[in-house]
């Protein structure tokens, strides 16, 4: 029997399973010749360490690419003497024939640590057989010698590198016949500072002189097609093409596939046409057009003749990938409302609808973050990319959703969980199947890519449910910290039917199948820099359904309503049935400010609002009921993007969504469970809270207000914990005060600030609260979504407040209130928020928020060096955070002072005897004019504190 | 408008008086509509050979013998009735054809020349004629009597009926003829519980007694097809799979109605497993017809609502199906990628054919029957008048369409009927208005939680008989008329934006419904016991008639009478509704918490509020309930 799959899945099996066969088949039909460097005896006048020994040169063994897997397996030197060059001796006890010798770099760290010129003696005489210069990259590199020589010894004098710190070889191979070209693996350039391929883009389908034709007699269906001519877009990050891609000239064009003519229907020698979308009917040209730099893009029409050219959006900000929907309505992105990524400065476009007439303008989607490409499902549902980083790293997660033109109904599609490619974009249907065919691209860098297609019954977050329909592109893996391991040519794929589709190879628009056993060129990209992008036929196409709009006529005032109906489903076996009581309904708040990126902190925080945890502030609305059967039915706030926590009897969060949705005025939507799978129905379960009218929720006791911790936390630590975690030796060293620091405050230090350091980034590992690190780099942990992995069940600090803080007998010495504990755990389960604001007081500090004496260091550093070298020969002992409030305070102004005076004397002398002391004195005195800046501008979290009047908030973005 | 409902009672009246017990010369389901222009094929029958396909049209009361290798219709044979199911002899010589009408009959056609020749009675809408192995004796199902006949075909006569609980509509028999299977249209228990769902019934054709009643899973009902494997081990049945415990929010990941393919173990006489025959991104609605491969290879699947046919690899499924454990490993890393973890997930996971299933597209509407001839499929398609074939030798698999009469333009009728049943209108085609109401029009016997009158008070689905001339509709009344209901069920229940027509269509279509004879009738006429239910009836002192007044047994108001149930928000009072065909129409009650009319006599009466009962005999209840499963 046939494979009983869909018939796409299997054309493409099959033809990966060919290749795979011809792989098999190479391998097969050509080894390698004997290696005669095995049987050598190898030495080298420099080996780095017992690790990297000359003779793990030629031990057969290739370390992968950037694997930091190379000790024992290379040989390298000692940089510090032999960095620009060494020499590497195999000796044989007989004689043996010499025709070739294969060199394979080390790359196992660094693409630098590869050699550059050599040179090959034999039977050490001085005289080269052969020299040359090697490349940097990874595999085998030939050095052939002119002729076959008898040898007992060569000699590879290698005479420079490329200037890594420990250059070495992977493996070395001596042959006396030379291996065939397909004997040996592929090799492949690294570029400098990075073990990554240098990605070779060309092309690998096979042109197809039949397919060609076809195009060329119009049997694929069109004539004609509507193109954009453009320049290329190369912006800094996969969401900045909006901004960072402007490059005047082109238009926008009916290519004639018969005449191969090009004709353009409106010229933009100025300005920019981004994309473009046609009605069904085949009449309509909707584009994005920046006609100037200093301005945004805007949405125009034209009729598909030339005619009737109009603007239907105007304003000081961006409107752009626009797509008609079927009820005649257009979705498109719109910078119009002031907010930015919290993690860059690029205006954030977020899909909005409107009538064909720019009439009705609505924002459908909720994101704080960009959304990207929207396009009609044939189901009538927009699909589009989606970024967001709720309580995780912001590289990883440009992933697909589906709402439905209205704004209700939105969904995670796929890849929301997904580490490989970074960014999904401009996923376009695949007639005739429940695939969509899109950009599989990176972080960083231009959205061009590799292509894929994407089948989300295998999994909506399974990367065998990813098909690399270029499989000579690499699609990188995000986890090490990078999102930018794929690199690709293709952009703006557009399927024709179940077999072919168009897309835009830099620039050059091409026909090919999915299989990729066939291409075609249709138009070729211009050598004056100008190509072509977002083809698709100019005919009539079949409109998708109208789906029916469930929102009420008249809203209800900005709620919507959820129904859940188990709240373990997802949640078992890890959180037991009954552990459950509330869910609490969470905002991510938007940042409407534009700052300089080169005040972040903390990762890319920019106004800081955690110490590496949350990128956004937040605000937890309240709590809803949830019943004993797990089921519960509660109203949320509409128009905004809110994520669930379970909570537990104390207020703990078992399990948080790490993702957010948003509903809309009026919209009812029903939920399975809390990670419930997403390819599962609902159970056949009846769900008790849905008896009641959905509950309203009840409003935290410290308001529905942006989480403050210096207003939320610090005023029950006041009550409770500071009148013995305060003063110069506080118990434990953790110090619970309020007193502001050059961040936060100090209790926010001791609870919250990471004391672990990870590579130049990473700060995390708190001892008395779980949270998330969201620093580049720590990808990996978007794929951890146990229940009571992270937050409050795992913090310290919720264990010791609900034990009550039992001293060494046993009795409590604190007694918080359920209030205040929820504080607390609140608190840690929004990933321990320090500001509830993206606004500041102080955008062109660091972090937007840090207050530091400028001339504390030096003060110290001369004082340390006059009265403390004795003891601390490279300075003082610091904390990483200081005190601006009550400076006295600071370790280095309470180590060294008497206890008689108030100190701690912690450095076991006094060396200041009183706050006297003129040092002691010239150290505080540093502070004043930093206080007396907060007096005349209190920082944000301060009181009255206020935001800059001044701040950027330009929806345009940098347009100069 | 009194008059006319006046009129309309006495024409009912007239028509369960006139038509019943004669076997009916009209064509389609009993008197609706004359003898159609409409063939609507229904069942297929192919020759071993394979070369002759028998075609049943169901309103054109007509079977067509189809010459496989020309690819037409050879010649037509009129039947007494509409032609709903057809059987083989082995041999190849005798077609039994179930004639169905509320007496039907089977007729045994001689396939050499082509005629009836003979003609056995039987029950009320016979249909799913199998025969034992052995050929000498032939089961069908009376679907309205809720049993199954056994005939002698030696003797050419019925000689004894097996109770099973609630209108059979499939049935099929191992190959040792040891065990015979029947599927249950619908469910016989309340529609308020937590558990609902019909049942295959397993009968041990030996002893003339039912076996056991294997339950499907929870919200399993409109049972389509049963089918045996080759081997005897394994049967599937095609069913919804309904989601009604949630309130209507969405249809996304089928939210209402999933689409199902029950396995049952044979050699342990318990359910195997359910998969779904949905996508994640799109539902296959209304299951209809299964056939397994000869080799057992295959499980072929009409969708009826969909238009499609699923052509499942059967080891790989069954080894699926075998695989999965029964409980969670709690030492076992957790597949996030995998919906299913255990057994009892696999009824919900839209994934588990993923790999095993191919779902092949017709171009035809309606596909109701199957038949595997060699490598190819044919379905039967209802509302199109035509064959699709499907050739899976072929290098590209997809389905060519076979017109078995004249292309002629559907009248708003027929295309309201159509319509009723296409999935394609609804978003992401999960589901027709027949997945609720039943291809004719009727009930699902579940409680929906339609958003119409807010969230709570789940309702039981109403028969849409006499609906557009009984308004307001809906239990709570929240829709004026039928009209306005037809309209928003499109957009609130199917998603959908549709013209005017459509709807127009659909109101045509449940216009033209007309009552089928009840099956308590004797001889057409009311049992003694009914005529006497029919004084208490009309008796004021029990008080049925002062609201269920008029022809239709409605006088469309709405009341208190202590009916508000479990789930019911705070609201006290329900539309009266129509009585006509309640027989059919359990459970009952706008909650469908009474299982049965004398439930709602009885227990669900326990306040006399709906009616004063509490005062009657046991047997003036049962007078009154034979009465009430008269009408």
């Amino acid at each position: 029997m046939r494979p009983a799959t869909e018939v796409l899945t299997r054309c493409c099996a099959l033809w990966l399973s060919q290749l795979a066969f011809a792989a098999v088949a190479t391998a097969a039909s050509s080894s390698l010749p004997e290696n005669l460097a095995l049987k050598a005896l190898v030495t080298a006048d420099s080996e780095h360490s017992a690790q990297y020994l000359a003779r793990f040169a030629v031990d057969g063994q290739v370390p992968a690419v950037g694997s930091h897997a190379d000790s024992g397996k290379a040989w390298c030197v000692k940089g510090a003497t032999h960095r620009n060059g060494a020499t590497l001796r195999l000796e044989w006890p007989d004689e043996v024939t010499v025709v070739e010798i294969i060199y394979y770099g080390r790359t196992g760290w660094f693409a630098e640590e590869c050699w550059k010129d050599y040179g090959v003696c034999l039977n050490g005489t001085p005289q080269p057989v052969a020299k040359g210069q090697l490349q940097m990259g990874h595999g085998p590199q030939r050095i052939k010698l002119a002729a076959p020589a008898k040898a007992r010894s060569v000699t590879l004098k290698f005479t420079s590198s490329y200037g890594g710190l420990n250059p070495g070889v992977s493996e070395i191979q001596v042959f006396a016949v030379s291996p065939l070209d397909n004997a040996l693996p592929k090799f492949v350039k690294l570029q400098r500072g990075a073990t990554r391929p240098v990605v070779d883009e060309s092309e690998q389908v096979k042109p197809s002189p039949e397919l060609a034709a076809k195009v060329k007699v119009g049997r694929l269906g069109f004539e004609k097609l509507l193109v954009i001519k453009r320049r290329e877009l190369n912006p800094s990050h996969g969401y900045t093409y909006h901004v960072e891609g402007f490059a005047a000239g082109g238009g926008l064009c009916i290519h004639d596939v018969r005449t191969s003519e090009t004709k353009t229907l409106v010229a933009s020698p100025e300005g920019q046409i981004l994309d473009c979308d046609l009605s069904y009917d085949g009449r309509e040209i909707l584009f994005s057009w920046r006609k100037k730099k200093t301005e945004g893009y805007h949405l125009f029409v034209i009729n598909a003749d030339g005619s009737g050219l109009r603007q239907i959006t105007d304003g000081p900000w961006h409107d752009y990938n626009a797509c008609w929907l079927p009820d005649g309505g257009i979705a498109f992105l719109s910078t119009r409302e002031s907010r930015f990524a919290y993690c860059w400065i690029s205006p954030v476009g977020v899909l909005h609808r409107m009538e064909r007439n720019g009439s009705r303008v609505q924002r459908l989607s909720a994101n704080i973050a960009n959304d990207f490409t929207p396009s009609v499902l044939p189901d009538g549902r927009v699909i589009y990319s989606r970024w967001e980083y709720v309580d995780k790293p912001a590289i990883p997660v440009q992933s697909l959703w589906t709402i439905h033109p209205d704004g209700t109904g939105l969904a995670g599609y796929f890849g929301n969980r997904v580490l490989s490619p970074a960014t999904f974009m401009e996923a376009r249907a695949i007639p005739g199947s429940d695939k969509v065919l899109c950009v599989l691209t990176s972080h960083n860098g231009p959205c061009r890519g590799a292509l894929g297609i994407i089948d989300r019954s295998r999994g909506v977050n399974a990367q065998t449910a990813i098909e690399n329909i270029t499989p000579w592109l690499r699609i990188g893996a995000v986890d090490k910290g990078s999102g930018n391991d794929v690199r690709g040519p293709y952009e703006s794929p557009f399927p024709l039917n179940d077999e072919l589709f168009l897309v835009s190879r830099r620039g050059t628009v091409l026909a090919r199948d999915y299989a990729g056993t066939r291409m075609a060129e249709i138009i070729v990209a211009g050598k004056d820099g100008l190509g072509f992008y977002s083809a698709r036929p100019l005919r009539p196409q079949v409109r998708p359904p109208v789906l029916n709009s469930m929102l009420p006529i008249v809203q209800s005032g900005g709620w919507a309503t959820v129904v859940l109906q188990d709240v373990y489903n997802g949640l078992e076996p890890h959180v037991r049935r009954g552990d459950v009581k509330q869910i609490c309904v969470v905002q991510e708040m938007k940042k409407e400010v534009r700052t300089d990126v080169k005040n972040r902190a903390f990762g890319f925080q920019f106004p800081v609002i955690s110490c590496g945890a949350t990128y956004a502030a937040k605000t937890a609305w309240g709590f809803a009921p949830v019943a004993a059967d797990g089921s519960a039915c509660f109203q949320v706030p509409a128009g905004i993007p809110i994520y669930f926590m379970a909570l537990d009897e104390h207020g703990r969060a078992l399990q948080r969504m790490r993702t957010f949705t948003h509903l809309m005025p009026g919209e009812t939507q029903g939920c399975l469970g809390c990670h419930d799978h997403r390819l599962s129905v609902a159970p056949p379960k009846l769900a008790a809270a849905v008896k009641a009218a959905p509950a309203k929720l009840e409003t935290p006791e410290w308001g529905c207000v942006g989480f403050d911790y210096s207003t939320v936390v610090q005023p029950v630590l006041d009550r409770h914990c500071v009148r013995c975690h305060n003063g110069p030796t506080p118990p434990n060293k953790v110090d619970l005060t309020g007193d502001k620091t050059d961040f936060f405050n100090v209790s926010y230090e001791s609870l919250a600030r990471g004391r672990k350091r990870l590579g130049s980034e990473g700060e995390f590992d708190n001892p008395y609260t779980n949270w998330i690190p969201t620093y580049n780099g720590m990808e990996s942990n978007i794929l951890e979504i146990t229940p009571l992995a992270w937050g409050s069940p795992r913090s310290k600090l919720a264990d010791l407040l609900l034990a009550g803080h039992p001293d060494a007998d046993s009795n409590p010495r604190v007694q918080l209130s359920e209030e205040e504990r929820r504080r607390i755990f609140t608190w840690i389960d929004l990933n321990v928020p320090y500001y509830g604001t993206a606004e500041t007081s102080h955008p062109d500090v660091k972090g937007c928020r840090r207050m530091y004496p400028p001339a504390l260091d030096a003060m110290l550093s001369s004082v340390a060096a006059r009265r403390c070298a004795s003891c601390h020969a490279n300075g003082v002992p610091r904390e990483v955070w200081t005190r601006i409030e009550n400076p006295q305070k600071n370790n280095f102004l309470m180590a060294p002072l008497s206890r008689s005076a108030g100190g701690s004397e912690v450095c076991g002398k006094a060396v200041f005897q009183n706050t006297g002391d003129a040092d002691y004195q010239a150290i505080l005195k540093t502070f004043e004019p930093l206080t007396q800046a907060m007096k005349e501008k209190p920082r944000i979290d301060m009181p009255g504190g206020a935001p800059d009047p001044n701040v950027d908030r330009c929806r345009l973005g940098k347009v100069d | 408008m009194k008059q006319n409902l006046l009129k309309l009672g006495a024409a009912l009246i007239l028509i369960s008086t006139c038509f019943i017990g004669t076997p009916s010369a009209t064509a389609g389901l009993f008197g609706s509509r004359s003898k159609s222009q409409w063939l609507s094929p229904t069942a297929l029958a192919a020759t071993a050979d394979g070369k002759t396909m028998f075609v049943a049209y169901a309103t054109a009361n007509q079977v067509a013998v189809f010459d496989i290798a020309a690819g037409k219709v050879a010649r037509t044979i009129e039947m007494p009735a509409s032609p709903l199911g057809m059987a083989l002899s082995t041999d190849g010589k005798q077609l039994f054809v179930t004639c169905a009408a509320p007496s039907s009959s089977v007729c045994i056609v001689d396939t050499t020349a082509n005629k009836v020749v003979a003609t056995i009675p039987t029950g009320h809408t016979t249909m799913a004629p199998v025969l034992s192995p052995d050929g000498k004796t032939l089961y069908v199902c009376n679907r309205f009597n809720n049993c199954v006949s056994v005939i002698d075909l030696a003797q050419r006569k019925e000689v004894s009926r097996v109770s099973v609980p609630r209108e059979p509509v499939a049935a099929a028999v191992t190959p040792d003829g040891k065990l015979l299977l029947v599927a249950n249209h619908l469910h016989t228990g309340r529609a308020d519980a937590d558990v609902v769902a019909a049942v295959v019934t397993i009968i041990d054709p030996a002893s003339g007694k039912v076996i056991k009643d294997i339950a499907l899973p929870n919200g399993s009902g409109l049972l389509r097809d049963v089918r045996v494997s080759p081997d005897g081990k394994f049967a599937c049945v095609t069913h919804v799979l309904a989601r009604f415990h949630l309130p209507t929010t969405q249809l996304e990941r089928g939210w209402m109605n999933t689409n199902a393919l029950s396995i049952i173990d044979l050699t342990k006489c318990a359910l195997f497993n359910t998969v779904l025959l949905d996508n994640v991104d799109s539902g296959a609605a209304n299951p209809w017809a299964a056939a397994w491969s000869a080799d057992g290879k295959q499980i072929c699947v009409t969708h009826a609502g969909t238009h499609e046919v699923s052509v499942i690899d059967a080891p790989a499924l069954l080894e699926k199906l075998a695989k999965m454990p029964a409980a969670i490993d709690p030492n076992a890393k957790i597949d996030y990628n995998a919906a299913s973890r255990v057994a009892a997930d696999v009824p919900n996971d839209l994934s588990f054919l993923v790999g095993v299933r191919n779902r092949i597209k017709l171009h035809d509407s309606g596909p109701r029957a199957i038949a595997l001839v060699d490598k190819k499929i044919y379905t039967a398609n209802y509302f199109s008048d035509s064959l699709s074939v499907i050739d899976q030798a072929a290098p590209n698999v997809t389905a060519a369409s076979i017109p078995l009469g004249s292309k002629r333009t559907m009248t708003a009728v027929r295309k309201g009927e159509s319509l009723w049943n296409d999935a394609t209108m609804c978003f992401q085609g999960w589901q027709s208005c027949g997945s609720c109401h039943s291809s004719d029009a009727r009930v699902d016997g579940l409680n929906w939680d339609l958003l119409n009158d807010g969230i709570g008070n789940p309702k039981n689905s109403k028969t849409m008989l006499l609906s557009h001339k009984t308004p307001p509709a809906m239990s709570m009344g929240v829709r004026d008329t039928a009209e306005t209901a037809v309209r928003s069920g499109i957009k609130n229940i199917l998603f959908a934006v549709r013209p005017e027509d459509d709807a127009k269509a659909i109101d045509e279509y449940l216009k033209s419904l007309q009552p089928i004879p009840s099956p308590y009738l004797e001889k057409g006429k009311l049992s003694a016991a009914a005529q006497r239910g029919k004084k208490l009836f009309a008796d004021k002192a029990v008080g049925c008639a002062e609201c269920h007044s008029s022809s239709a047994f409605t006088n469309m108001k709405s009341y208190d009478v202590g009916t508000r149930g479990q789930f019911d928000k705070a609201e006290e009072i329900f539309d009266t509704p129509a009585l006509i065909e309640g027989w059919r129409g359990a459970p009952y009650l706008h909650d469908g918490s009474a299982a049965t009319m004398r439930d709602v006599l009885t227990t669900r009466n326990a306040n006399d509020k709906h009616g004063k009962t509490k005062h009657l005999s046991p047997q003036q209840i049962d007078d009154l309930n034979a009465y009430l499963l008269s009408l």
